[in-house]
């Protein structure tokens, strides 16, 4: 009687293992949500799958681009902070650098400076402020998140400093194309912002797994005095990771502004640095660090990109756009729980237990 | 040498404190009438054009006036530094008090402390809520009810057998973007049909990204007017617009009047321009001096705007400070 279903137990349980271990990878839910997402927008929007080609950008167009577009400024910030974040730090100041940069890129534009100059500026620019977020946090050992809130208020107040308050406007100068370009031109069809911060967060993540940065990084996160036992120099490390942060966050920046052309000194880049750390968070990497994953990060800020646009196809009513945001956002935590996603093997478990303890019964 | 360093910090401390409440004491004796008046000006700060030459303006006029004008902005739209600022102003007994409130609501207490007082409060831009008259001395600012209505009147005109559109607004929640909208709704012909109105949190470039995905959303419905409740969000518009090759085609009307906005109207990326006029400084410190000298003010001084076509744009564009 028993011989049977211990046979067709037995036979599909590579299968089974194989699903169990999808379901337990968090990237997986992170693929599931976006689909989700996907999926919610095509029922409301029949047509938002759909691809044309406009002649008049030299690309493709249609919803799904104008989020990947819109998703290359997350994932710049987003791989930035996953490198903090796995130092176990926080880098808060990614969305005053944004705007930072880009208050220096139009205002150099605007007065006449070429364009290849004010965007070096503008990296350049990002490059010292999440410098002196590093040499505070690694030199003088402050708090990241102090040292870094510090840096959130200082540099919008910077922003606003170099465009003495006003809203700079580089739409109508001439010899801006190039920057134009890099956020709202195509490469194949593509959004040339998109492709540009793809390669950027390949160029991170090879440098972090094929060389040892990556373990340094996460040892780091771990415990900085094994480390630094070990042989490693904690405080290049910490101080390397905040200067790429910053350094992103000024692309960032600059594909905000560069979309429009406009810096907005109290708009560019606000909140930004909540979406970086969700985005983080959603791809799996631990915010108390020692352990992180860039494709992660990334999938988590093409849903964030993604909810957004979501927000727009469903015509949510704008009162309520935080409350949405938040509810997608606990609800893809939820779903990656380990607690939830051990459900299936808990279930299966209990099961077990029932059937054993009937079979003794009997 | 410790202790005579710490006796010598409290010597400091404790006659600092002495010099301080004597300063204070002389301060407030001659106060007398030539003495000049102490304004306080509860501010925004840096928020966009509109703001800048606003408070700009507001700062220079007073200086003119003669008054003495303490300049106090908040950060981010933060009401409660606005009522820690106002309080402080309250507690240092100045003359009058200027208030550019964030938000419309949340007024009431701090008011009634100024009333107890008795100093007078003149509200500018933004009103309160509930608006209580007898807590305020005037309130100046040009109409927004009115701007809306004339984004109405326009699509109304434009469009006399009716049109498909959209509406970019502000923040939710805010009386500037509740009172352009109702402006708007009043006005609005019902053959008219607002396809959607969606929050652009008056930023160009997210106002950019919302109207590329409403574009692509009603595609099929002939966009033909979009009415964004502010300059940056229509300039944000506009790029979209253009992006998607209806350059022309979708009327764009926006509120506010600043220079960049005067620039696209005549470059036809906009379509009209309601000026929401920021330069009420000089009646602003006339109030204030009058009501110090006892005289009765209207409660309510709407400030006169102008809407602006790229004809018109083009006449005062050279001489728009802001």
């Amino acid at each position: 009687m028993t011989n049977p279903t211990v046979k067709r137990v037995a036979e599909p349980s590579a299968v089974r293992s194989f699903i169990q271990r999808i379901m337990r990878n968090q990237l997986t839910w992170s693929v599931v949500a976006l689909i989700a997402l996907i999926v919610l927008c095509t029922i409301f929007d029949r047509q938002f799958l759909s691809l044309s080609y406009n002649p008049r950008t030299g690309g493709l167009s249609g919803p799904m681009i104008t989020m990947l577009q819109e998703s290359a400024r997350y994932l710049m910030i987003a791989t930035g902070m996953t490198l903090v974040v796995s130092t176990s730090g926080i880098d808060l100041s990614v969305g005053s650098v944004m705007v930072v940069a880009g208050a220096i890129s139009m205002q150099l534009l605007s007065t006449g400076t070429n364009v290849w100059l004010s965007i070096l500026v503008a990296l350049g620019l990002g490059l010292v402020l999440g410098a002196i977020n590093g040499a505070l946090v690694s030199l003088l050992g402050l708090q990241p998140f102090i040292t870094t809130l510090i840096m959130m208020l200082a540099g919008r107040g910077l922003a606003k400093v170099i465009t003495s308050g006003q809203n700079t406007d580089a739409s109508t100068v001439a010899g801006g194309e190039p920057l134009k370009w890099i956020a709202n031109g195509f490469v194949l069809g593509l959004p040339a912002n998109f492709i540009i911060a793809v390669i950027i967060v390949a160029l991170v993540g090879l440098l972090a797994r094929k060389t040892a940065m990556g373990m340094m990084i996460e040892s780091v996160g771990i415990n900085k005095e094994a480390s630094r036992m070990a042989g490693i120099n904690p405080k290049k490390i910490l101080f390397l990771v905040y200067v790429v942060s910053g350094l992103l966050a000024a692309v960032a920046g600059l594909f905000a502004t560069a979309s429009v052309m406009r810096v907005d000194v109290s708009k560019t880049g606000q909140d930004l640095e909540m979406y970086a750390i969700l985005a983080v968070v959603i791809g799996g990497t631990s915010l108390l660090g020692g352990k992180f994953s860039l494709l992660g990060s990334a999938l988590g800020a093409i849903i964030i990109a993604m909810i957004r646009k979501t927000i727009i196809t469903l015509g949510i009513d704008s009162a309520a756009t935080p409350a949405f945001f938040a509810v997608v956002v606990i609800i893809i935590c939820v779903m990656q729980a380990p607690k939830i996603r051990n459900l299936s093997a808990e279930f299966k478990r209990k099961n077990a237990i029932k059937a054993s303890q009937k079979a003794a019964i009997a | 040498m410790k202790i005579s360093w710490k006796k010598g910090i409290a010597l400091v401390a404790a006659s600092a404190t002495l010099f301080g409440m004597a300063a204070c004491g002389s301060s407030s004796s001659s106060d007398g009438d030539d003495a000049k008046k102490t304004v306080g000006f509860v501010a925004v700060g840096p928020e966009g054009g509109f703001r800048t030459a606003n408070e700009n303006d507001v700062q220079d006029a007073f200086k003119t006036a003669g008054f003495d004008l303490i300049y106090s902005p908040t950060q981010n739209s933060d009401q409660q530094k606005q009522i820690q600022a106002f309080n402080k102003f309250v507690n240092d007994e100045v003359d009058a008090i200027v208030l550019s409130a964030t938000e419309a609501t949340g007024w009431e207490d701090s008011l009634k402390k100024a009333k107890e007082a008795e100093i007078p409060v003149v509200l500018l831009d933004r009103g309160i809520e509930p608006n209580d008259t007898d807590l305020y001395a005037a309130h100046i600012g040009p109409s927004n009810t009115w701007a809306g209505e004339q984004a109405a009147e326009f699509v109304n005109e434009q469009f006399p057998d009716g049109a498909n559109g959209f509406v970019l607004e502000g923040p939710a929640g805010l009386s500037v973007v509740n009172d352009r909208r109702s402006g708007w709704e009043s006005k609005l012909d019902s053959k008219q049909k607002v396809l959607e109105s969606q929050s652009a949190n008056w930023s160009t470039d997210e106002a950019k990204t919302v109207t590329a995905g409403l574009l692509d959303k009603h595609k099929s419905q002939n966009v033909q007017f979009i009415f964004a409740q502010n300059d940056e969000m229509g300039l944000g518009a506009a790029q979209a617009v253009d992006a998607a090759g209806l350059k022309g085609k979708v009327k764009i009307i926006t509120i506010d009047g600043t220079k960049p906005a005067l620039q696209a109207l005549i470059d036809g990326d906009l379509s009209l321009v309601i000026e929401y006029n920021p330069i009420f400084g000089e009646v602003a410190a006339q109030t204030v001096s009058d009501i110090l000298d006892g005289k009765t003010v209207d409660k309510d001084i709407v400030v006169e705007s102008k809407v602006f076509t790229a004809e018109e744009a083009a006449k005062v564009i050279d001489s728009r400070p802001y």
